[in-house]
């Protein structure tokens, strides 16, 4: 029978054979209140401890200490989340919980089989750091997706494949290319912003960032699309990949930093959140820690930015019912809610009901939706159920990775909605000729 | 060794001083229990003496019956034996009232009249209403669970009740709760003790929560038929008014019709506006109000509190889900129609509790199975509150017992394990 | 029986996916919101009654102890298996049965959240009454072994009031329920006694909830005061002027200090002590109440005296409350919370007692409390590094557990005794209250298997147990 021991004995009998790697500060500021609990999605999905926000940071510690081995079991554990940070939100103590299951997987390295691994490592080292290769594949997989060839393939495929390649979008003929590094302000001057293109939205959503640079445009902001900025690297940081996250990381600082800035904006939740955190994930660079830092507070959520810059009215009436997704690297990663909520509320004909549960995430979590597609459906299914009961003709999500997955549900599950990024809308409902008279 | 009666009183005069030791058959009929009078009452002076007697009884396999006001002596099966009245009337002392915590201590034989009194000189009241206050005592009515109409807005017997002493069968003396409205060490044995109804130790000091004296206190009466009175009661509970209590009257004795009573007190202007919107719903439902305050407030509600409490009839206690209460009514107006003797009833209906007091002849025991079947259909239940003895004889008037009688008669086992106190009065022949 | 054959049973009741055996799966389940730890051997996770009663079975012919839990997020180790054994998750029993609005009640398994019930019914006008400050996470079967308080409790009582039944998995298995759907079962009132009883008497399976109807008005209003005793002295006097506010709260300066810093221009820096004061019911009610408790802290000297307007003042009031324990971290690195009660009018000599002990000890206590119910929450403030501190700290606390006791109070307004108190539970009742309690405690569990080595002061098995301080979260307004 164990002796009941406090958790501080325990942490000062294991310390000596304890991992020093994963003793963080974060871990001791979490008091095991358990607050987290009901607003993580593995955990009410299973009501496992060891599925929670708690329960993780309780794993990390007890490994920290050397009580337990990182061993497979820790790592289904650490890998089952989703990385939404929902707790985060949640927490009264203010615990970093990302920083702390970031820095457990930086040492487990990415999930899933080997094979799955290598695939990853291939995708994450090779193609993610490189637009040119990135844009390659992707050319690759539009031209597979319109030959037929997979709906051929398909009946060879085994289930699990044939799920992963019906989850894919379609890879359109044209990928986000601006015509010059910097485009100009079409209304009265206001700002200077870089903005970031990004891996997935340039390639899959090529149209969310024209619109982007459009409303930015319209709201009187030159735009500066440095040529030398790459992917933000939150893929890497998030499975455990820092080395390749960290000189992405750098190449985007001083992409950015060569022009006088006001502001860096991003459009994808995800990518917004990683690069507020740069300064964290090169705290122990002694060339980037500083820049890392002062890049980190220039970087706005593109929802964010315009509400705080005060935008144009919307002009054009949009008479639909909508809701609104937080995307979780908005809602806890950035802690921004209502901003997004503000600028749809302004668009004219729009009525805004919300969902239950709107701030839960949807199951698509960066690449979870493809290392653990039963949870994610799950979720998913949790999700479009919320969204039907709102009569929602459209899902407003301004992140890729949601994007992405509320489409898939709304083909393989319903409602049929509509599912469209912030900036989307409000360059529908911005009057575009009104905004290029003004020039 | 066990000692015989004699020589019982005997240690039992010695213990107690002999003025406090009863022995002649005259004066022990007055302590009768359904029939049975005693052998002996004790009048022991303080906690320690009931603990004392308690002991001796114990050590005898004497029977003992705790006695309070004897408000509810008709309450409970016909005793096995009744041995030792243990009467609690020198238990009568005020222990302390700390208004500005709003709750007071007292010995258990104190009567809830003579505590109500002195807890008016400070602006507060206990908050129950139980039927005979003049005699009625905290600890009796802690004991037998007795409520009162305002249970609604201020909670029962079992809520009010913080702390309390008992003397065990076992002759230890123990104590539960405390005097702070928020406690949560240990288990809550005050509640085992609330409505036990003495058999499993004896109750010398209770601690209780209090309430502020309202400013001002009216009533509506609405009268109509019934199905308009709990259309009203529906209204009511639907709506945002917060009265003390919500009381059906049944028709009968000097009522033509049912009527529904509403007692609202607190500052003037909250009762102000409740009897507007009070007379607002009456209107509504079709039913003829009129408001109460002073006096003919004050009688309307010492009746209902009354009602049934002087043994002029067969009383039975039905609970049932308040939702319920409208069809329930309705049900027992029905089987009082068709009755000899009409039955009448004053029906609680913010806490669904219904007083439905029956003849006195051995036909309203035709009543209990009836009434059991109709509270059963609801989740509910049914006692028999009073009844003549001979009417009591060969039915358990607690009803069908639950599924944790086991549970109960191991509670008794460990608390009373010679059965010594109240025998067989609790249900399952506790 | 062997261990092998209980996990072959367990596994045959509930399945391999929820049955825990491995180290990285169970370990997770040795500590609850307390700061105690103990090593459980087996986590079972049933999913429906009937299993819970299989498990129970399996459990008695091995001879295992059982720990319940809920959420895990009691602060006294009433979750913590002591004793090692088999701890029994009801986390995956959350699903309210049923709402019947037109009987005020509600029937929901152990596991659901607290709040999920409000949820529920807010849309129809109803709430459940008792809100711990963790209510967005502790489940109902925790909340009805705890006997759960909340800030609401000073009007509505606590979870002991408000349920009406629940159906318990006895210690042989057999499922029975204890009181029922409506009031005054008939019998001994066995769900009361069960309420409260920290899982030493078995499982809650299912409980019958009441529900309230929700209030037409609400008023708050803080009242800052420039002495303390001028604020305890209010507590006293609202309460004996007739008025029982729905909530009735108390932060001293020390804590203020902290609370400007985390929530500014709220509270005012330099007050000596503050309190926030609600009033519930009819308009004409809350419009008089607020007024009188204006009236009244005035009176008793208070500074200034500011009624919420609206909602959103309302809401900031009520910010700085709730984040009072988050901001404690501005003062120190750690603190020790006690939970101690007095009768309300024993407060300003207790306070200054508080303030007594902290001078004796060296140590700072800062003061944020429900004083409404004379429910103390003295946190006392240190540091673990400092050598010999944390020795004071535990000396501190009990002297003030003893001054709440000496004062007419107990030592434990709404935490409960688990682990962590039953030391001191011997300040409160002797030998003969115990006794009684341990009779009970027999006929539910002879075997004395449930919840082994919690709330009776007897020794754990294997040890002793210390108890550790640390931070608590804002927001918890424990």
């Amino acid at each position: 029978m164990e002796r009941a021991l406090t958790q501080t004995e325990a942490s000062i009998e294991a310390k000596v054979s304890g991992l020093p790697a994963l003793d963080i500060p974060e871990l001791y500021q979490c008091v095991h209140c358990g607050l987290c609990l009901d607003q993580c999605p593995t955990y009410r999905a299973l009501h496992i401890e060891s599925e929670s926000p708690r329960g993780r940071i309780h794993l990390v510690r007890a490994a920290a200490e050397g009580r337990i081995e990182l061993n497979e079991r820790f790592a289904s554990h650490l890998n089952l989340c989703l990385m939404c940070r929902a707790c985060e939100s949640a927490c009264p103590s203010g615990v970093q919980y990302g920083r702390i299951a970031e820095a457990a997987r930086e040492i487990l390295g990415p999930p899933g089989s080997p094979l799955a691994r290598a695939v990853q490592r291939a995708a994450f080292q090779y193609l993610l750091p490189s637009p040119l290769r990135l844009r390659i594949a992707a050319r690759l997989l539009g031209f597979y997706q319109r030959s037929g060839l997979g709906r051929l393939l398909e009946l060879a495929l085994p289930e699990r494949l044939r799920e992963m390649q019906s989850m894919m979008p379609a890879v359109p003929r044209r990928f986000f290319n601006p015509r010059s590094e910097v485009m100009p302000a079409i209304a009265k001057n206001r700002a200077r912003v870089g903005m970031l293109s990004g891996c997935v939205m340039s390639v899959l959503f090529p149209e969310v960032n024209e619109a982007t640079l459009r409303v930015l445009r319209l709201n009187g902001c030159d735009v500066v699309l440095p040529k030398k900025q790459l992917c933000c690297g939150a893929l890497n940081v998030h499975n455990g990949e820092t080395v390749t996250a960290k000189a992405m990381a750098r190449q985007n600082i001083d992409a950015f930093l060569e022009s006088k800035l006001d502001a860096v904006v991003v459009n994808a939740a995800g990518c917004g959140a990683a690069m507020k955190e740069y300064g964290h994930l090169l705290r122990d660079d002694p060339a980037y820690a500083e820049k890392a830092e002062r890049f980190g507070r220039l970087v706005k959520d593109a929802g964010e930015y315009l509400f705080e810059l005060g935008p144009r009215a919307p002009q054009r009436p949009i008479e639909r019912v909508v809701t609104y997704q937080d995307p979780c690297h908005l809602a806890h990663g950035q802690k921004i809610r209502s901003q997004p909520r503000e600028l749809l509320k302004a668009i004219p004909g729009i009525e805004l009901r919300e969902m239950n549960g709107a701030d839960r995430c949807c199951g698509s979590a960066g690449i979870y939706n493809l290392t653990h597609p039963e949870m994610s459906q799950e979720l998913l299914q949790e999700k479009m159920a919320a969204i039907a009961e709102t009569s929602a003709e459209i899902v407003v999500a301004p992140n890729p990775g949601c994007m992405l997955q509320l489409r898939y549900g709304a083909k393989r599950y319903g409602p049929p909605v509509e599912v469209l990024h912030l900036m989307d809308l409000l360059d529908r409902a911005y009057d575009a000729n009104q905004g290029f008279s003004l020039r | 060794m066990k000692l015989s009666g004699e020589a019982l009183r005997a240690r039992l005069e010695q213990e107690l001083g002999a003025e406090s030791v009863e022995f002649r058959p005259l004066f022990l009929e007055a302590y009768a229990v359904d029939g049975k009078s005693p052998g002996l009452l004790c009048l022991p002076a303080g906690p320690e003496e009931v603990a004392s007697v308690l002991r001796l009884c114990a050590e005898n396999q004497a029977s003992v019956i705790p006695w309070g006001g004897g408000t509810s002596m008709s309450l409970g099966n016909i005793p096995r034996a009744a041995g030792v009245v243990v009467g609690l009337e020198k238990l009568a002392q005020l222990i302390e009232h700390d208004d500005a915590n709003l709750t007071a201590t007292a010995q258990a034989g104190m009567q809830v009249a003579a505590f109500q009194e002195l807890l008016g000189q400070r602006r507060q009241f206990f908050p129950v209403d139980p039927p005979l206050a003049q005699l009625a005592t905290l600890g009796g009515i802690v004991a037998a669970n007795v409520n009162g109409p305002r249970r609604m807005q201020y909670g029962g017997v079992r809520d009010l009740t913080i702390g309390m002493k008992v003397a065990l069968a076992t002759g230890e003396q123990i104590k539960s709760g405390g005097k702070v409205v928020k406690n949560v060490a240990g288990y809550d044995l005050c509640k085992l003790f609330v409505g036990s109804l003495g058999t499993l130790g004896i109750i010398t000091e209770v601690t209780l929560r209090m309430a502020p004296l309202p400013d001002s206190a009216a009533s509506v009466v609405a009268a109509g038929p019934l199905d308009r009175c709990a259309r009203f009661v529906e209204q009511l509970s639907d709506g945002p008014l917060l009265p003390a209590a919500v009381t059906i009257l049944s028709a009968g004795g000097n009522a033509q019709t049912p009527a529904v009573a509403t007692w609202v007190e607190g500052f003037e202007e909250a009762v102000a506006r409740q009897l507007r919107d009070l007379a607002a719903l009456a209107d509504e439902a079709g039913l003829a109000s009129e408001a109460l305050r002073q006096e003919p407030h004050r009688r309307l509600w010492e009746e209902v509190e009354d009602f049934g409490a002087n043994g002029e009839g067969v009383l039975f206690r039905i609970a049932v889900p308040i939702g319920a209460m409208g069809e329930i009514l309705a049900t027992i107006d029905r089987w009082s129609g068709e009755a000899a003797t009409p039955a009448r009833y004053v029906a609680h209906a913010g806490t669904g509790t219904v007083w439905l007091l029956a003849g006195n002849d051995p036909s309203s025991l035709g009543w209990f199975p009836r009434l059991i079947a109709l509270a059963q259909g609801h989740k509910g239940h049914v006692v028999v509150a009073a009844a003549p003895p001979e009417l009591k004889a060969g039915i358990d008037v607690w009803g069908p017992a639950p599924a944790s009688l086991g549970l109960m008669r191991e509670i008794k086992r460990r608390f009373d394990p010679q059965e010594i106190l109240n025998p067989g009065r609790f249900l399952g022949g506790l | 029986m062997s261990r092998d054959d209980l996990i072959n049973q367990l596994r045959a009741i509930v399945g391999e996916k929820y049955l825990l055996l491995e180290k990285e799966d169970v370990i997770v389940y040795e500590q609850d919101g307390s700061i105690l730890q103990a090593m459980p051997e087996i986590v079972v996770l049933p999913g429906n009654a009937g299993e819970v009663a299989e498990v129970v079975k399996a459990a008695k012919r091995a001879g295992a102890p059982i720990v319940p839990r809920g959420s895990g997020t009691g602060l006294a180790g009433g979750a913590v298996p002591a004793e090692g054994g088999i701890v029994l998750s009801l986390a995956r029993l959350n699903r309210i049965l049923e709402i019947d609005l037109k009987n005020r009640l509600a029937v929901v398994e152990p596991g659901v959240i607290n709040l999920d019930v409000s949820k529920a019914i807010a849309q129809d006008g109803f709430f459940y009454a008792p809100d711990p400050s963790s209510q967005a996470a502790c489940s109902i079967g925790g909340n009805v072994a705890n006997n759960s308080g909340g800030p609401h409790t000073l009007a509505y009582g606590v979870t002991t009031n408000h349920v009406l039944g629940v159906e318990v998995v006895l210690d042989d298995g057999r499922v029975v329920w204890l009181g029922g759907r409506v009031a005054d079962s008939p019998g001994y009132d066995l769900c009361g006694v069960f309420v409260g009883s920290e899982g030493t008497m078995g499982i809650v399976t299912k409980a019958a909830v009441r529900l309230m109807r929700t209030r037409e008005s609400v008023r708050t209003l803080l009242a800052v005061f420039d002495r303390t005793e001028a604020a305890t002295k209010t507590v006293v006097d609202v309460t004996a002027a007739g008025i029982i506010p729905a909530a009735l709260e108390m932060m001293d300066r020390l804590t203020i200090s902290a609370v400007a810093q985390a929530v500014p221009g709220v509270y005012p820096r330099d007050a000596e002590a503050v309190l926030l004061v609600e009033v519930e019911g009819l308009t004409e009610t809350t419009e008089r109440a607020i007024r009188l408790v204006q009236t009244i802290c005035e009176r008793s000297g208070a500074r200034e005296v500011r009624i919420a307007a609206n909602q959103a003042e309302r809401q900031l009031l009520w910010k700085g409350r709730k984040e009072a324990f988050g901001a404690m971290g501005l003062l120190a690195p750690n603190y020790y919370v006690q939970d101690g009660v007095v009768p309300r009018s024993r407060l300003p000599e207790i306070m200054k007692q508080v303030a007594e002990i902290g001078e004796r000890y060296r140590l700072r206590i800062a003061n944020v409390f429900h004083a409404g119910d004379g429910n103390l929450h003295p946190n006392i403030l240190f540091d673990m590094r400092a050598p010999g501190e944390l020795d004071r700290v535990i000396e501190a606390g009990a002297a003030i557990l003893k001054a709440c006791v000496d004062a007419g109070g107990s030592i434990t307004g709404e935490h409960g005794i688990g682990l962590e108190k039953k030391a001191y539970i011997g300040l409160l009742f002797n030998e003969y209250d115990l006794e009684a309690m341990a009779r009970v405690r027999r006929v539910f569990d002879p075997e004395g298997r449930f919840n082994p080595a919690k709330l009776f002061p007897t020794p754990v098995s294997c040890g002793e147990v210390r108890r550790q301080p640390q931070t608590i979260p804002a927001g918890l307004w424990i």
